[in-house]
């Protein structure tokens, strides 16, 4: 009886060792924790070397999710959610554009909830423990195993999961983006008053939004192979007011990583795009077949951007 | 007032209350921006906000911008269809002339594959990175500050 009491412990005591030492459950515990907590904090967000600051505001009201996002610097515009709808108010000269949007997976919650995609394509490993917005931090590291997709670096709070810093790296180890917390405050308040947007009654407010065609579209385009781990994840298909023709736009996704792909034709007069391009650290690839131009962008390498737009054929 | 405006967004309020609260809203200049401002928040969640401009601008305009698309849109109006059917020889008839009228003219798409000039940072289409920065940015500065160049 003693030796099987011992046994159990034992067994007790050895899975939680490993299920505090598993990388892989960080990924989904800061995942838990950016769903399920309160927080408040200010966070600096770097993209094509511009860096900005923005409040974020997050709470689990009920079986909903309620976030609000309002940036510091630069022209005023904040983002409203709650639950799948997410709403935009941008400022464009004296209107205030209101967009819906029909996602979103904005930092801090950008890891999946589940790690099996992951796993394919990524390996992991944890760093030494660090401190961010003066928070420590336990370091984790997703090396991908191809050369499809970067590395993606988190700083998930010891105390709560809720990850306080990323840095996208490429093959390198040049910085791609970077996003970290400079403050945050993690809460148990049961107050929503704060969710509501700064309307300012001087302006218009515009409704601004895009029809959606897709499902009156068939797919007449055919898709070969595409890298290991990447998924469609949305199928979108709105009008280019310009030369009034549809944008077919194709998102991908391996978990991480994320790249569209479009489909349009090309009206007369305009001249159609081949080969590669950079913006910041975007990367974009065009081709042009049987009077349709097919475009690939994303934070990920030229290398991926390429197969996508190579995999496309009608 | 301002919380007894937010209550009857709420449906706070019994129906006494509301024709009194109706009625002060009436009133004040203040309370009428209130009134704005909380009307403006409750639309915009529950996805029933509609600007200011006039429906009719939007239907005609909506008719203008019918898109054009090569790979075949499908049209879901079955009675539409019925409608053509009793009018299938004069409809046969104007398909030929608009045949003979589109060779004329040429396709409004740009269909040679010897013209593609090669893709250069300045001349992405906006529009192709902002939607990509709309759908895909972790990001919230991108995500927030993106997708406007199409908006009126």
């Amino acid at each position: 009886m003693t030796q099987r009491f011992f046994l159990l412990l034992l067994s007790f005591f050895s899975s939680s060792v490993f299920a505090q030492t598993d990388p892989w459950q960080f990924i989904l515990d800061a995942h838990q924790a950016c769903r399920n907590l309160n927080y408040h904090g200010v966070l600096q967000a770097e993209h094509l070397q511009e860096i900005r600051s923005l409040e974020i505001i997050h709470a689990k009201h009920g079986e909903q999710e309620y976030t609000r996002i309002n940036t510091l610097d630069g022209t005023p515009s904040e983002l409203l959610s709650q639950g799948n709808a997410t709403f935009v108010y941008g400022t464009k000269q004296d209107n205030v554009v209101i967009q819906k949007r029909n996602q979103h997976r904005l930092f801090p919650a950008v890891l999946p909830k589940s790690t099996s995609n992951l796993k394919k394509v990524y390996q992991i490993d944890m760093g030494k423990v660090d401190r961010v917005a003066g928070r420590p931090a336990n370091v984790i590291i997703l090396m991908p195993n191809d050369e499809y997709r970067y590395f993606y670096h988190f700083w998930l709070d010891k105390e709560t999961s809720i990850p306080l810093k990323m840095i996208v790296s490429d093959h390198s180890n040049q910085l791609i983006e970077q996003t970290s917390f400079t403050k945050v405050n993690v809460n148990s308040e049961d107050d929503l008053s704060w969710f509501k947007p700064d309307i300012d009654l001087s302006k218009e407010y515009v409704m601004h939004e895009e029809e959606d065609f897709s499902a009156n579209t068939p797919r007449f385009w055919k898709m070969a192979t595409i890298p290991e781990g990447f998924k469609e994840i949305s199928f979108r298909v709105t009008r280019i007011s310009g030369p009034n023709v549809l944008n077919h736009h194709l998102i991908y996704s391996d978990g991480l990583a994320s790249l569209s792909l479009f489909i349009q034709p090309v009206p007369k007069g305009q001249k159609p795009k081949q080969g590669s391009a950079k913006v910041g650290n975007t990367n974009i690839s065009a081709k042009y077949m049987k009077g349709y131009q097919v475009m690939a962008v994303g934070s990920v390498p030229q290398k991926t951007v390429e197969s996508f737009v190579n995999s496309v054929s009608f | 007032m301002k919380d007894k405006i937010s209550s009857l967004f709420d449906n706070e309020f019994s129906d006494a209350e509301l024709d009194n609260l109706l009625s002060d809203v009436t009133k004040k200049k203040s309370h009428q921006q209130s009134w704005a401002y909380y009307q403006i928040t409750r639309d915009v969640l529950s996805g029933n906000y509609v600007s200011s401009s006039p429906m009719t601008d939007k239907i005609m305009d909506a008719i203008e911008k019918e898109p054009t698309q090569m790979g075949g849109y499908v049209h879901n109006s079955s009675t539409t269809l019925r409608a053509e059917l009793n009018y299938l020889p004069h409809v046969f008839a104007f398909s030929v002339l608009l045949l003979i009228a589109f060779m004329v003219f040429q396709s409004p798409i740009n269909s040679a594959s010897s013209n593609a000039v090669l893709l250069v940072q300045d001349e992405i289409p906006s529009e192709i990175m902002q939607a990509h920065f709309a759908h895909t940015a972790t990001n919230a500065s991108y995500f927030v500050q993106t997708g406007l160049t199409n908006a009126q």
